[in-house]
């Protein structure tokens, strides 16, 4: 046996090796990120979903008053509100569920040459929809 | 020995070579509280903005407190009022023009900051060699472990290169 060949077995063995070479490396370095991707203009403002709150709160009856059409569409500003306040948590949670480390947006992805990225819009947006899909506008209506 | 190193070799250095590009977020947010030089600045700011107060505030008062007095006293002196009235503009003029040169002075000091910023990512991202750095508002979620958040790194390298920005007002005209 060699001198040191030894202590590389025994090093290789423990695991050791790969312990020492992850704290010899940069942080940064010692291990490739988990990277999402998202639409994130997408999921903020175009999705269908808020084209079916709006058509909640669109009212064509021409007896509805001023004041009632004013209402609906409080209500409606404030369920895409209550989307967009809910939106970081439910990327977080599809996130945590793929053990992610990072989400950005699909433009960010491309400027970083990530286009092999993992694309989690369809999955955000399925989990918004069951949430707040069916949701009538007024409570009680 | 050898082989030791020759084993370090053939591991450590192609799992370098390999790692897929890295990419690491800092978080800005907290700037004035974590880089010292914009700590410094913000209580130079508060001290020159209160210095500037003092500097005025009582000649003002003093004036408008004679103003009063010359209304009750002689109403019908025109003169002396608009005389009162004038220096009273005259200085609030001169302390707006105080305020400005120090938001000037502060645009500057705050231009510097910036410029070490982008320095210490530079270096932060050659010590490194990661291929971006990205700022949390960029991003949608971080994992709190990410090995990528360089936060920290980042104030240590900022407070190296710029521990302290001077607040240089220009002088008065």
């Amino acid at each position: 046996m060699r001198p040191g060949e030894g202590l590389t077995r025994f090093l290789l063995r423990s695991g050791m090796l790969a312990a020492l070479a992850g704290l010899w490396l940069p942080p940064a370095l010692a291990s490739p990120l988990t990277l999402l991707t998202i639409d994130a203009g997408y999921l903020e403002s175009t999705m269908p979903l808020y084209a079916s709150i709006a058509a909640q709160a669109a009212v064509s009856s021409p007896g509805v008053t001023a004041k009632r059409r004013s209402d609906l569409e409080l209500a409606r500003e404030l369920r895409h509100s209550e989307v967009l306040i809910a939106l970081p948590e439910v990327i977080a949670e599809v996130a945590r569920g793929a053990g992610a480390d990072l989400v950005v947006d699909r433009a960010v992805a491309r400027r970083l040459d990530q286009t092999a990225a993992r694309d989690i819009t369809g999955e955000v947006e399925r989990i918004l929809v069951a949430r707040f899909g069916q949701l009538p506008l007024e409570p009680g209506s | 020995m050898r082989t030791l190193r020759a084993t370090l070799l053939a591991f450590v250095l192609p799992s370098v070579a390999l790692a897929a590009p890295p990419i690491l977020v800092v978080d800005l947010s907290d700037s004035y509280t974590h880089s010292t030089a914009l700590a410094g600045l913000l209580a130079d700011v508060d001290r020159e903005l209160k210095a500037l107060a003092q500097m005025h505030r009582p000649a003002i008062d003093r004036l408008r407190r004679e103003l009063r007095e010359a209304k009750q006293r002689e109403p019908d002196n025109r003169e002396l009022q608009l005389a009162i009235a004038r220096s009273i503009s005259d200085l609030e003029a001169t302390a707006e023009r105080d305020e400005e040169r120090l938001a000037k002075a502060n645009e500057t000091a705050i231009g510097e900051v910036q410029r070490a910023i982008a320095a210490a990512k530079a270096t932060l991202q050659s010590e490194t060699g990661a291929r971006a750095i990205l700022d949390i508002h960029e991003t949608y979620y971080v994992r709190q472990d990410c090995p990528c958040l360089a936060t920290e790194r980042l104030y240590e390298l900022l407070n190296q290169q710029l521990p302290k920005v001077e607040l240089r007002m220009a002088p008065a005209e």
